[in-house]
């Protein structure tokens, strides 16, 4: 009796895990499906903007009118900033496909730049031209590898979570020992011919044409500095007080964007540690993080933009006028720019972060300001500021005006008038040329938190 | 007649539990469980996102100190998820980490948006696929510490102690021998950053 009721009870708990195993393995299977149709989306919309991409940019290149141009720049810009979005749902992160991104980037950025131009009334030259037929023929080619790829999805013999699985396991083995998995070989084989095909195509000369896509900064004019100067340089800038006999050290060379020292002040004696990068050459503090916990607020922001600016005058940055404050729970971070000649300079720019419970400089980030700074010749404007003010929008309330010199991706400078006004209840900041009496550009400000000076 | 009647039972606790293990876990009920979780704790970050990323200088030099320019922002926006989702990945993957190590995650974020390999905003440089640990593993749904919401902050303020930096990792956590075919930079803390 009892005998069979554990028998019984034995091939019940049988059934059931089989139930439950069976259920289990439904579940995942219909999550990894969803996975795997979420990557076959996106991978045929980078095959149905790459294609797009291509024909845009051919009715680009046989457009006549500056209208047809322009629409066709504007329709292949956005052809490309949604193979870009599209590529980045794809689970390709270890699969090296510079080339091929890099075509994408700037294909984008240089539609942009077109279609701005087209829309300002501008004409193609013939390098633009030359560029646009190069981008046109490589937009094919990968358009066409990709399609070809998409053949042996469509063919069911291939899965992008099969490929995902491959791939990150792949990245964490040593290359020569990894596994010559075969069916996300296919995938990988096709990237690859895509690739190898990309890098055959000769590069256009986008110089001046387009901006450096990394952003690189230029060096920090002046001699390259000694470690030991470099250390002596943090510690004045840091001041004795905040260092409180604590050992300054390099503790590594940052490489580029500019080149600098990086050096610890370790942690002590009640403080956080400090970390200062010092420029290699020149030796200038580009930025300075301070560690050390903030307690409970004591002091107000405006009273920290006051500390802000007696810090920049000890530390010798003259004429620095606030341009943006950030309140936060703990600190203010407030922004400044040089004014030269009564011309607001916001390529030379600073950061002062202030800790609202002493009052203390805690952070500090000169990057711009060490970079782009030094004495500049102002032209006389051609356009006054009457004249400037007739390009703005009548219905903008201008409350104030001042002329600045702003920097573009080129890190070109221009000298435009700022007017600061209002519509509707927002504030925004509008940059007219004052050479040439055009709108630049458009600013909205005041969001929460940020009162902009 | 008794076997017929222990049969019957047996048949009917069988049933019983099956019908318990199928509404203990149905799909549906699993994923409502998930999302109501992340709804939770993301009101945390969001009450105290004063740190928009908007206009930390009125200027737009196109460089590193300027670079949080209004692209990056609503201005006036209530709830800033830019700013919400950079705290949660820094506090997920940096946990533990030097104050500079976290800003340093916040960087790399904003290196890879204006870099033309990935992306070009923040959820979709963070939600690349395997792009991220903490994102791959659900980690950024845990409430953001106190510490990584600063963090946020400086790295959108314009501070990058990286120099430039696209990947890092953790050696004592993970093997990558991929990344080591990148250009080292600098080591923070248990991160290595390279370009």
């Amino acid at each position: 009796m009892r005998r069979e009721w554990l028998r019984f009870g034995g091939v019940a708990l049988v059934l059931l895990l089989g139930l439950a195993a069976f259920r289990e393995y439904r579940l995942r299977r219909e999550i990894e499906l969803r996975t795997e149709n979420q990557y076959q989306r996106a991978f045929q919309e980078v095959v149905y903007h790459l294609d797009g991409l291509e024909q845009e940019l051919a009715k680009a290149l046989a457009a006549g009118s500056t209208t047809q141009t322009a629409k066709a720049f504007a329709d292949a810009w956005r052809h490309s900033e949604s193979a870009r979005s599209a590529i980045g749902q794809l689970p390709i992160g270890t699969v090296p496909l510079s080339a091929t991104e890099d075509f994408v980037g700037q294909v984008a950025a240089f539609t942009y730049t077109l279609a701005q131009k087209g829309a300002s009334g501008g004409t193609i030259s013939d390098r633009e031209w030359t560029i646009l037929r190069d981008f046109r023929r490589q937009a094919k080619f990968a358009a066409e590898e990709l399609a070809k790829m998409g053949r042996a999805f469509a063919s069911g013999a291939l899965r992008w979570t099969d490929f995902q699985r491959d791939t990150v396991a792949a990245a964490a083995t040593r290359p020569d020992r990894a596994p010559d998995s075969a069916p996300s070989n296919q995938v990988t084989k096709g990237f690859k011919m895509l690739e190898d095909g990309m890098t055959r195509f000769p590069s256009p000369d986008l110089e001046g044409v387009l901006p450096p896509p990394s952003k690189k900064l230029p060096q920090v004019p002046g001699p390259v500095v000694s470690t030991d100067e470099a250390v002596r340089v943090a510690v004045d800038f840091i001041g004795p007080s905040v260092v409180a006999g604590r050992r300054a050290r390099v503790v590594g060379r940052i490489p580029s964007n500019p080149e600098a020292y990086r050096i610890e002040i370790p942690a002590g004696k009640g403080r956080g540690a400090v970390w200062v990068d010092v420029s290699v050459k020149g030796g200038r503090v580009l930025w300075m993080m301070d560690e050390t916990p903030i307690g409970p607020a004591t002091i107000t922001p405006a009273m920290a933009e006051r500390i802000a600016a007696d810090f920049l005058v000890s530390r010798g940055f003259e004429n620095m006028r606030p341009i943006s404050r950030q309140a936060h729970q703990e600190v203010a971070v407030i922004g400044f720019a040089h004014e030269q000649d009564g011309v607001l300079v916001y390529p030379d720019l600073v950061l002062v972060r202030v800790a609202l419970d002493t009052g203390r400089v805690d952070g500090f980030e000169g990057t711009n300001y060490q970079v782009f700074h030094r004495t500049r010749r102002h032209a006389a404007p051609r356009v006054t500021e009457g004249e400037a003010k007739a390009a703005l929008n009548p219905r903008l309330d201008v409350t104030a005006s001042r002329l600045a010199v702003i920097m573009d991706d080129f890190y070109r400078e221009t000298l435009v008038y700022e007017f600061r006004g209002t519509i509707d209840g927002e504030t925004y900041l509008v940059y007219v040329n004052a050479d040439t009496g055009e709108e630049e550009k458009i600013k909205r400000v005041g969001p929460q938190g940020i009162e902009t000076i | 007649m008794y076997r017929a009647g222990r049969a019957c039972a047996g048949l009917l606790i069988l049933v019983a539990l099956t019908a318990v293990i199928w509404h203990a876990y149905p799909d549906g009920r699993a994923a409502v469980a998930v999302r109501k979780w992340s709804m939770a704790a993301g009101t945390a970050a969001g009450a105290s996102a004063g740190a928009n990323a908007g206009l930390s200088a009125g200027t737009d030099t196109g460089t590193a100190a300027a670079r949080a320019s209004w692209e990056l922002a609503r201005p006036g926006q209530a709830y800033d998820y830019n700013f919400d989702l950079m705290a949660r990945v820094i506090s997920a993957e940096a946990k533990g980490e030097p104050y500079v190590g976290q800003v340093a995650v916040g960087a790399v974020i904003l290196n890879r948006v204006e870099h033309p390999h990935f992306p070009k905003t923040i959820p979709g440089v963070i939600f690349e696929p395997d792009a991220f640990t903490a994102v791959s593993q659900g980690t950024i749904w845990l409430p953001p510490t106190a510490s990584s919401m600063r963090a946020a902050q400086d790295a959108l303020a314009g501070w990058d102690p990286t120099g430039g930096a696209l990947y890092y990792y953790n050696p004592a956590k993970a093997t990558n021998w991929w990344i080591t075919t990148r250009r080292f930079l600098v080591q923070i803390g248990s991160h290595i950053f390279f370009r």
